[in-house]
């Protein structure tokens, strides 16, 4: 079973702590995303795995064989760059089968690998082609054929979406999802998107400053965020954290608030606030509010709420969906 | 530009100097063509029906070995170009890709090398070919142009190695390519137009050297066109025709060679001047 | 990081030709310089020995010391004549809107293209007085009278030779300058002009002041050639550089110390000791260059 495992991996650069002890499992089969800001290490954990760096410390182990000492290629895996690194002066075919030539493939098991890779990702009529002759949408699956032609154990994604336009992206997520359900390969994403972690993933992996702050499928990150970490960077629009008075009420340091969980009511409610400002989206209207003791809150209403920036509404939150989080920012039960 | 005027006056003083530029040089090749008394009767007249002649070219490919110099020449310049592309590309490529032990002193001995020129070294250089018993070869002169042009070459290829996307080669590494095929598959083609750069950086001091001919290979049969002319000129100093000849053919080739490439000179010298 | 093994594969070829007919050679003759060479071919030590002989000794001090006045005076002729019409080409060539910039470039950078030796011989027909071509053309606007031999004459030789010297490479700071100029981008001239002030002035406050690394580096490339220049002066005036050695610079007391001339013997100890003072030259200027000059004149990043 090619589980993917790391067992307290550090790896430092010169004096900065990239990875601080990091341990992860990866189930088979499973499609893993890891997200955070930029500088959180993600990128830097997959290139471990890929064995394109070295770890200071701890074990990586794919299936059950540990790999720190295994070259990239002894490791079954196969990478996605962000930049796609498509070689320049190879045309689509070679650029597929590049790769295949050094493992001792016959020439006709390539070809077929290679036909069968373009057909799945319709790059067919496309496989004299350069690079430089190629959209961004071609170069992205012309990368990605060259990563299953080599059959791997474990697919390695490093923001593959990020160079692709807003239309682009929300295509090639769908085709991404369709191809890990037909091939049903281990696939570990790396992202600063969450709404790519949150679609994608079976499981996410949130990361911060070189640590894993939680890990989970989306909706348990969604509704139970460990802390104030990832309560904050997973949902859009970000999730309310009201501190002072307002919190301690409910006897806790941080209280967290999905825009979803507070209401405009008519006429009681448990803060006062005046309308900054109103965002239509047709589908959601979002409302900033300045309440005097919870300070600025974002509130998600129905598409036809009709209030104006200035007036005066009372806001009404869902007891039974807020987090509550204590002076270390950790959820409290 | 502002005004006629202007553009006028730039143009003047760029016509003026490409004038003295060019002048001398046609002077000699035009006046090579000429009959003897033409040439001091009228030396700025173009050769016409009554003044052409070719006796200065007859006379020295008769008395000299012109073909042979040439080739000579040809030999000396390509194998050296041939080697230090090569042994550079691979140097450079190690020293900008792999961080190793040794790697800044050896980048810093390199890097003497661009600004301290091996002529310093003749007297020892001339010992070793003695030891080496390559006095009078072809080999002494490659080998030594080799070692003056790689410093240079390195440098410049490593700046180009070093905007490879690390990204290619990250992917070839995962496709279980060796840095070997890495280097002459990914690495080679990527640097092609640095290659062509640096071909014009290190031909041109080799094919217009006097001083190593003269020194390490002055003897009948390994003179290089630089060398026999200097020979030819030195012995036929009166002979007009012959001497206008001799330059003439000497200037040509390369000049032909120099308008063919120019572009990609140009380039070359305004890419290396951006660093 | 990878074995030794491909490192050797790698760096091993150059590495091994650049430090034995370089790097080698360059510290052997360093070393050479310590010794003399007795009747029978073998070398003893003698330390400073020559280096005391070069300075002290009147046969070798007078020429020593008048080669290298003389290669300053070659370097100081390119400088001044070089480094201002180098500039004054490129400024009038990176003009928005040139047309027949490229010829202009291509047959200007032609000369450097060509053999030193072969740049001799043609300024040493040129200016013959036999041919009488530079006479003829100077009388045809009127300046017939000043002519003179300059090649043969003590006063004018080297002057001459350091003028057919700028002539041929004065390519070299022109492209570099043109280059550095393209580099400096449009919205600095955009934003003077802008201002109010005209082409001149921003060429000579803005640009200018931006292109000086370049100039800088042209200089040091200039100084490092000029001193360890030769052919052009063999070609012209052979080893010898005459007329009474008024053109002989560090290149050719070299060779006349290393293989002797007329009645004098050739020396390799001695040619080592000349050589090695050529490398210290060399090194003060390249010193100068990396630690003063190119810490004081600021690059600029875009």
């Amino acid at each position: 079973m090619p589980d993917v495992r790391l067992h307290n991996v550090s790896k430092s650069f010169g004096t900065e702590d990239v990875l601080k002890s990091v341990s992860l499992d990866i189930v088979d089969g499973e499609f893993a995303v890891i997200v955070g800001p930029s500088g959180c290490g993600k990128s830097t954990l997959l290139r471990l795995l890929a064995g394109l760096e070295q770890a200071d410390a701890g074990d990586i182990e794919i299936g059950d064989r540990r790999v720190n000492d295994l070259a990239p290629a002894a490791r079954r895996i196969a990478m996605v760059f962000q930049s796609y690194a498509l070689y320049p002066h190879m045309n689509v075919y070679r650029n597929m089968a590049f790769g295949l030539k050094f493992s001792g493939l016959e020439h006709s098991e390539i070809e077929r690998r290679v036909r069968k890779a373009a057909e799945t990702l319709k790059l067919d009529g496309l496989l004299e082609r350069k690079p430089a002759e190629l959209s961004g949408g071609q170069r992205q699956r012309t990368a990605i054929g060259r990563a299953i032609v080599r059959e791997p154990d474990v697919f390695l994604f490093d923001e593959p979406l990020s160079n692709l336009d807003a239309a682009l992206r929300v295509n090639t997520r769908l085709e991404l999802a369709g191809l890990h359900r037909s091939l049903g390969t281990t696939m570990v994403y790396v992202t600063h998107d969450q709404v790519e972690a949150m679609t994608l993933a079976d499981r996410i992996i949130v990361m911060n400053e070189g640590r894993v702050e939680q890990t989970g499928t989306p909706l348990e990150l969604y509704r139970e965020p460990q802390n104030l970490f990832v309560a904050g960077f997973i949902g859009a629009p970000r999730m309310n954290l009201v501190t002072g008075a307002a919190a301690q009420e409910f006897g806790a340091e941080t209280l967290g608030i999905r825009p979803e969980h507070l209401t405009i009511a008519p006429r009681a409610g448990d803060w006062t606030a005046t309308v900054s400002m109103v965002e239509h989206l047709g589908s959601d209207t979002y409302v900033y509010a300045d309440a005097a003791e919870a300070g600025t809150l974002i509130v998600r209403a129905g598409g036809n709420t009709s209030v104006e920036p200035g007036a005066a509404v009372k806001l009404k939150l869902d007891r039974s969906a807020i987090h509550r989080f204590d002076a270390g920012g950790t959820r409290m039960t | 530009m502002q005004n006629r005027l202007t553009t006028i006056s730039v143009h003047t003083v760029l016509l003026v100097y490409t004038a003295i530029a060019l002048l001398p040089m046609l002077l000699i090749v035009s006046n090579a063509f000429k009959s003897r008394r033409a040439i001091f009767a009228d030396p700025l007249a173009l050769p016409g029906p009554d003044t052409f002649s070719l006796k200065g070219f007859s006379k020295v490919l008769a008395v000299s070995d012109f073909g042979l110099y040439f080739v000579n020449s040809l030999t000396v310049t390509l194998v050296t170009l041939a080697l230090v592309l090569l042994f550079a590309a691979m140097a450079a490529w190690a020293l900008s890709e792999y961080r190793f032990r040794g790697r800044l002193v050896l980048g810093v001995l390199f890097a003497v090398g661009i600004m301290v020129p091996i002529r310093l070294g003749t007297v020892s250089i001339l010992e070793l070919m003695v030891a080496l018993d390559l006095t009078n070869t072809l080999t002494a002169l490659i080998l030594v142009y080799t070692a003056q042009g790689l410093p240079l070459a390195i440098f410049i290829l490593a700046e180009f190695i070093a905007q490879i996307p690390k990204d290619l080669k990250d992917a070839a590494r995962c496709d279980g390519v060796g840095e070997v095929h890495i280097f002459f598959s990914i690495v080679v083609p990527l640097i092609r137009p640095a290659i062509a750069t640096v071909a014009i950086f290190v031909m041109v001091p080799i094919w217009n050297d006097l001083w190593f001919p003269l020194i390490l290979s002055p003897g009948e049969g390994t003179q290089t066109i630089t060398l026999g002319v200097q020979q030819f000129v030195g012995q036929y100093v009166t002979d007009w025709n012959a001497v206008l000849a001799a330059l003439t053919l000497a200037i040509v080739p390369v000049l032909a060679l120099y308008l063919v490439l120019s572009r990609q000179l140009v380039r070359g010298l305004t890419a290396g001047a951006v660093k | 990081m990878p074995g030794w093994a491909l490192l050797g594969l790698f760096i091993g070829p150059a590495f091994a030709i650049y430090a034995v007919f370089s790097v080698y050679p360059l510290l052997s003759t360093i070393v050479l310089s310590a010794y003399d060479t007795d009747a029978s071919g073998q070398h003893a030590f003698i330390g400073l020995q020559n280096f005391v002989t070069l300075l002290t000794d009147e046969s070798w001090s007078g020429p020593f010391w008048n080669a290298l006045a003389n290669n300053a005076v070659f370097f100081a002729i390119h400088m001044a004549v070089q480094n201002p019409i180098g500039i004054l080409l490129a400024g009038l060539l990176s003009l928005p809107s040139l047309t027949g910039r490229h010829a202009y470039r291509t047959l200007i950078f032609l000369p450097t293209m060509l053999s030193v030796v072969i740049v001799g011989f043609i300024w040493q027909l040129i200016l013959s007085p036999l041919w009488g071509v530079s006479e003829g053309l100077l009388g045809a606007i009127g300046l017939g009278d000043w002519f003179a031999p300059w090649l043969g004459q003590e006063e004018t030789a080297l002057l001459t030779i350091s003028l057919i010297s700028v002539w041929q490479f004065i390519g070299i700071p022109m492209i570099l300058i043109y280059a550095a100029l393209l580099n400096i981008p449009e919205d600095l001239s955009d934003a003077a002009q802008v201002d109010g002030i005209g082409h001149l002035r921003i060429f000579w406050h803005v640009k200018l002041p931006l292109v000086m690394p370049t100039v800088a580096l042209v200089s040091i490339l200039t100084y490092v050639g000029n001193f360890n220049a030769f052919d052009i002066i063999y070609a012209v005036k052979g080893a010898i550089a005459g007329p009474n050695f008024s053109t002989d610079i560090m290149g050719t007391f070299f060779y006349r110390t290393f293989f002797g001339f007329q009645l004098q013997q050739g020396s390799p100890t001695m040619g080592a000791a000349v050589a090695t003072v050529m490398f210290g030259v060399i090194l003060v200027g390249v010193m100068i260059y990396l630690f003063a000059l190119q810490r004081r004149v600021q690059r600029h990043a875009f």
